[in-house]
This record gives C-alpha cells, structure tokens and sequence, in this order.
C-alpha cells in the first residue's frame, strides 16, 4: 500500500532498500521536492513523524549529509525516508517539509545548531540548545569534530553576548519572564508571558539551558554496549523507557530479540514506571488545586510505588536493570507480595482519584481550563497521554507498534484498548449500563475526558494507573510461571554485532509513560556508535503546552468578548503540571 | 498536659468536622469523610532523632543545574508525609534570597551559567552549599562533555569548606536528610 502511494507521489520507481525487521520500510529519495510530495500524502494518510535525524556522512561513502525522516503509518509500519543532501548547490539545506508536520521544527532547529544543516529560505536562527556562550560555528555534532577541539574553541570564543532587543509591546499589555531558576523544585527552562490584566496572551518559551551535549558524548565517550548508562540518564522519570529504546535500536542492530523472560520484566518495568510517575502526576496537581488532604495521601502511594521499585528492580528510578540484549537484576524479588502490594495501593490510588474528579472544587479549576483540541493536538503532532486526552485515542506505540511482550500478549493489548474505548464509545460512558464493575469505573472515570482540557489528562493518568496495575498483574503472574526466573538474561551481542557493517541503523522506541520514546543509532567502526539520535516525547509537547495555554476561540474574539478557554496566569503552574514535560529531555 | 493537647486536637477536629459539614453538600461531605477515614493509607514515616535533636531551622533553595531531573524527584519526595522534612525544621524555600543553603543538582551546563552564579550571589551570607548526586559532584556520566563547565571558584569553595558531597544518582531522600545533617553538625 505505502510503496505503491509513494511510487505514485513521485510519478516515479523509489528506491527501497531491505530491513531486517519487515515492519520498517526504507526509501531513498535525493530529490528534496520528493520528499516535500511525500510528506504532503503522508500528512493526508495520518501518519505521525516520529523523528528527523541528521548525519554527516561526508566522509563515508555517499560523501554528503544526510537527512533521515521516520514516520509511523496507521498500519503498523515504520516508514524511514533516506534523503542525501547531493544538490552541490545546498550542501547544507534541505525542503523542509514544517509546512505539512511542524513537529518538525525543533528538529530542524537542533539540526541548525549541531551541524549547521538549515531549511532552503531559511527563517530560524541559531540558539534553540546552544545559547549565548558557544560560538557560532561550533557545529559539535560533525563527526571530525573531537571532544578536546570542540572545548578548545568554545573557551576561547570571544563573541559578544547578544542583549535580546525589547519588542514595543501594545498598551495594557505586560510581559513576564519567568525562569530559568524557577520558585520550585521543577527543572531549568523560561517561560515568557505576555498578560493583558490576569489573562495570558502570549507565551514564548525558551529552553535549551540544560543542554549536556548528550548526542556527541554517545558518539566520543560511550560503545554500543555501555550506551545504556548515558540513555537512562536523560530524564530521570523515564529512566527505564529511555534505557529500553536504546536497547532495543542496539538489538534491532544486532538483529536479536532478548528472551521471554526479559521481555517480560521490562514490560514489568515499564509499566511500573507509569505507574509512580502518574501517580506522582496526579499527586502535584491535586495539590496544585489545594486539595492538600488527598494530594498528601496520593504522595504517600507515590512513595510506596518508588519503594516497590526498589524492592523488584533494586532501585527507587528502576536504573541499572536494562543492557542490550536482556535485563540483569540484582535480587530475586518477592513476586506475590508485590503483586499484593499493587493492588492494594492501586485500590487506595483509584479512590482518591474518584473523589478529586467528583469535588466540585477542583472540578471547577480543572474543566476548560488549558484546552488543547483535538486539531491542536494532531496539527502540532503532540504525542502520548496529552495527545490521547485531546481524543487520539489510539496513538500509544504499545498498539500501534506493538514490540517485545506486548505484541506477545494480546490481552495487555486489550486491557490498554479497554481504557481507550471506554472514553471513545458513548454506551459506556453511562456508569448505570450493565457494563461489568471494573469498566463501568473506568467509564465513570473517563466519561468527560475527550475535552482535552485539565480535567481530561487527569481523568486519563487515573484511567492509566488502573491499566497499568492490571497489566503489572498479568506479567507478575507469568514471571511467576517462568522456572528459575531468570535473572540475568542477558543474550551476549558482541558477535552478532561484530557481523553486522558498520554504518547501519537501527531504530528502537518505546512508548514511555510521557509519550514515545524514539532512538535512532548507527554503528561505527568496532563497537563505537556513530550517531544516536534521542528523541523525547517532551520535544513534540512543548509546543502543544504552548498551544494550550494560549488558545482563544475565535468566535468571541470577533465579537469582543472574552472566551471561556481564556487562561488565567495563576492556570498556568496546574495547566503545566497536567502536561509535566521534561526540559531535559527536551534539551539533551 | 498531655491530655489537655489531646482535648485541643479533638476540638479542633470536631470543628473541622462541623464546617466541613456546613460548606460540602451532605452526600459529599459523606464521601470525603469516608474516603479519608476509612480508607487510611498506612506507612511508616522516617525516623531520624540525630535530626530532631538538632532543634535548627534551615531553609533550602533548589538550584537545577541540569540535571536530569531524578535527583529533583528525591528532593520533592522530602515534602510527602514519609519523609515530612518540615518536621525538622527545614523548608524548601521559594526565593534565594531567604536561603541558608543551596542545594545544586546537575553536572553545570554552560548554558546555565550566568543564572546559577546570579542565584548563589542572591543568596545572603552565611550562605552553604550542597552538592547533590553524582553529576553535581564530578560531572557523572556527563562529565567529559563540552557542555558542561568547571563550577566558578567561589561556589566549587562553599561547598568543600562549609558544604557537603551527597554522593548518589540520585542519593535516596534518606540520604539527602541524613547529608542536610552533616551541614548542620559541620557549622
Ligand atoms: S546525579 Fe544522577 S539522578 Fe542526579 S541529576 Fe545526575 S544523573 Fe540525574
């Protein structure tokens, strides 16, 4: 179906080449005007870019840069597009293709400071991860660039701090900087706001502060099979999925999958993952409504789930568990307990939970408050919870891209489409139906959430909790089954990697609690990585924050009046808090 | 004297009961009272007397100085009921400038440079500074990157005279209260 599309876009035969994995599919197109055309159909076929990744590959083979786009079809494939920048005219610019997907332009501003790559009549300039202090032509990322030189010049880099020039701003209209050092214990990032009395007009965010140059680290500091150690570090909260996508982009190199048992317990851990940050989630915002009473009780069960991770996985942020090529743990867990322990505290969780959504109180600050809609979401290819709260219900790459334990176990799959639907289908929406008990709570729960407004991402993290304790429950119960337990299945990929030429790809992704979780990584010679591409649900969300925080509705625009989805000032810590994006993976 | 604090709580109780009457709607009042005492989360809360008996009050600023956001996620666990770090005296504050301590996670990007000299020199003397986790104290994982730069000289001097190491990545909050201590017992 895809290939034919795109040989029709292109009024010519594209090229293909083979991948191992028959669910990824890999067209080379040198024509930028292609690539334009093809982003055009992909856009109208519903596809969501997952990433762009841009290699200088001027000293291998092709001798040129390179653009890599990675899109995920409706139907379950991968679609990566290989475009070698070949026009000797632009060997630095590309089309770019923000027009039809313009989730893509913090890749293309990444791509502008890493390697000085820019769209053809390009309009952004320099300074989205490396501000004032790094010169301009750094260019950290170009492979001939080493660590030591990359220093060298950045320290004796003499150009001035630019002061930003003040904009006239109307009358009556103030703006407000606010960050990057926040009154909170929160991360590093600015958010300038323009308010006109209490109401935000305009917000404008600059992030970037907390870069630690993570990509080149991957390529100078870390091998293939030590990667893990720098992935898991990105963002703390998605520790294990950001540790679980590197491995598998090295499995998918190596050409292996790890064996059940590990399977399962990453599954495991993932889920557990999403579960304490969910929980954490739900806790901050009730406690941002100054409902103080249950957001102090839900904190507790967050604390008990971090305990529990410990108690599994040997540690509070599930670190140090996964390698490329399966899981080594450091103990043999007690696996009923903990099955008791989820259950009890998912219970006590869920409760609470019910209470926050029914308190006029919070209901109040939380309905039409920072509404993202459902054209928002998909034109700004927002991803995970925020997107699926807006009403993209099925974007979860565990359905759409099923991997690993999950594409094993169809009823996980079933119990993550249950959550779903019961927020889609209307029949269920009516708690007083003959829907059996546990769904018709999921239905209660999420009969107001497809508004994409506060009260729907929190109406779907508690939705979530629920489904992730049940899916928890069904792979304890099949650790239990497996024999020794296997603890440190670990498939050694030193030889198969050795087979494999340097200089390919693979991809891994995960869709973590925040959203999905993409690496893309190329190996270089020996077992040096050549390239590894991170790409952060927090990196498509940001703009989507944005978005909602700032919609107006056009109607009484025109007729004067203020709107309802008008957000106060004081909205904004809650609306931030119902998205908790991440600057560092935003920044890396 | 005893019991007479007992009574005291009592009487409040019963007042906070009265007025949340008056102001919930019946049936909600029902089902948040219930929610809240029935349904009792039971957990056991940190004991630390070496801390209690410091009778010391500190405020604490959080300087990110990019990090990757888990040592945050165990400094906010310090405020949950487990761990109640006000109990002993010490809050997180808002404003550098009424802080007694900073307390710095992150290897130090240069991107954040100016903010975070700007927010130690906001800070009124005596100021102490804790280095918190691995990235804070050598850089970690991250420590050979070009983004990263050596601390400035009076904040890298705060901290080994009068400050403390919390090792870790991240410390867990235990650690974290037990590092606040050393702090304490060092001035
Ligand atoms: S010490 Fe560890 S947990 Fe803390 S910021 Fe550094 S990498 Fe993150």
């Amino acid at each position: 179906m895809i290939r034919a599309g795109l040989t029709e876009i292109c009024r010519k035969p594209i090229i293909e080449l083979p991948r191992r994995d028959t669910n990824e599919l890999h067209f080379i197109t040198e024509d930028g005007d292609d690539v334009v055309k093809l982003a055009k159909w992909a856009k109208e076929e519903g596809f969501y870019l997952c990433t762009m990744v841009a290699n200088d590959e001027r000293f291998l083979e092709d001798h040129v840069f390179k653009l890599y786009y990675v899109f995920s079809a409706s139907d379950g494939k991968l679609v990566i597009i290989e475009h070698p920048l070949t026009d000797p005219k632009y060997p630095f610019n590309y089309a770019s293709i923000s027009k039809y997907f313009s989730s893509v332009i913090p890749l293309e501003k990444e791509a502008l400071d890493l390697f000085g790559l820019s769209p053809i009549d390009n309009t952004m300039n320099q300074g989205f991860v490396l501000h004032d202090p790094y010169p301009p032509d750094l260019f950290p990322l170009r492979p001939r660039r080493s660590m030591p030189d990359i220093i060298k010049r950045i320290e004796e880099n003499k150009t001035q701090v630019s002061k930003s020039e003040s904009i006239p701003l109307p009358e009556g209209v103030l703006s407000l900087p606010v960050g990057p050092i926040h009154a909170g214990i929160i991360e590093a990032g600015q958010f300038r706001f323009l308010i006109a009395g209490e109401i935000v007009e305009d917000l404008e965010l600059r992030l970037g502060y907390k870069h630690r140059g993570i990509e080149k680290l991957f390529q100078t500091q870390y091998s293939l099979e030590e990667g893990w150690k720098l992935a898991e570090r990105i963002s703390g909260d998605s520790s294990f999925a950001h540790s679980m996508a590197y491995c598998q982009a090295v499995e998918s190199l190596a050409g292996m999958e790890p064996g059940a048992s590990a399977l399962h317990w990453r599954g495991l851990f993932l889920e557990m993952e999403r579960l304490h940050n969910h929980i954490g989630d739900v806790a901050a915002m009730v406690h941002d409504m100054a409902f103080d009473l249950a957001a102090s009780r839900i904190a507790v069960l967050r604390e008990k789930s971090m305990q529990l991770n410990a108690d599994l996985g040997g540690h509070r942020l599930l670190r140090n568990i996964n390698r490329p090529g399966g899981v080594e743990l450091t103990r043999s867990p007690n696996l009923s307990e903990a099955s008791d322990r989820v259950r009890e505290l998912t219970d006590q969780f869920l409760s609470l939970g019910k209470l926050v959504l029914e308190m006029p109180a919070c209901r109040n600050r939380m309905i039409m408050t920072g509404v993202l809609s459902l054209e928002q979401a998909t034109e700004l290819g927002a991803t995970g919870l925020v997107a699926r709260a807006s009403g993209l219900g099925k974007h979860d790459f565990r359905l759409r891209h099923a991997k690993g334990v999950y594409a094993a176990r169809p009823e996980m799959l079933a119990e993550i489409n249950a959550t779903i639907e019961s927020g889609e289908d209307g029949a269920l929406r009516d708690s007083n139906g003959s829907a059996s008990p546990t769904t018709s709570r999921r239905a209660q729960v999420l009969k107001e959430e497809l508004r994409g407004d506060v009260f729907a991402r929190l109406a779907f993290r508690i939705a979530e909790v629920e489904t992730s304790a049940r899916i928890i429950e069904i792979l304890l119960r099949s650790l239990t089954d497996f024999e020794s337990k296997q603890l440190h299945e670990v498939t050694p990929l030193v030889e198969s990697l050795r087979r494999i030429a340097s200089f390919e790809f693979g991809l891994g992704y995960v869709e973590g609690w925040r959203g999905d979780i993409m690496y893309w990584v190329m190996k270089g010679p020996g077992n040096t990585i050549f390239r590894c591409k991170v790409r952060d649900p927090s990196l498509f969300n940001w703009p989507a924050l944005v978005s909602a925080v700032i919609l107006k509705d056009q109607q009484s625009l025109e007729e004067g009046r203020s709107s309802l989805l008008e957000n106060l000032l004081a909205d904004f810590p809650l609306i931030n808090k119902s998205f908790n994006l991440s600057c560092s993976g935003n920044d890396l | 004297m005893k019991n007479s604090r007992n009574a005291n709580v009592t009487v409040l109780r019963l007042f906070a009961e009265q007025l949340a009457k008056l102001i919930l709607p019946e049936s909600l009042y029902k089902r948040v009272s219930e929610a809240m005492m029935s349904n009792a989360i039971t957990f056991e809360r940190l004991r630390l007397p070496e801390l209690s008996a410091k009778k010391r009050s500190v405020f604490i600023r959080h300087l990110d100085c990019g990090s990757c956001n888990g040592c945050e996620i165990e400094l906010n666990a310090l405020s949950n009921p487990v761990y109640d770090i006000e109990r002993f005296g010490i809050k997180f504050e808002s404003s550098p400038r009424h802080a007694d301590i900073l307390v710095m996670t992150g290897p130090f990007t240069r991107n954040l440079e100016e903010a975070a000299r700007l927010t130690f020199e906001a800070m009124p003397e005596p100021r102490r500074v804790i280095a918190l986790g691995d990235c804070a104290a050598d850089g970690g994982v991250f420590k050979d990157s070009y983004a990263i730069r050596a601390r400035p000289g009076e904040i890298d001097e705060a901290i080994r005279e009068k400050g403390v190491y919390i090792p870790g990545c991240p410390p867990t909050p235990e650690e974290i209260l037990k590092g606040i201590l050393d702090v304490l017992a060092k001035n």
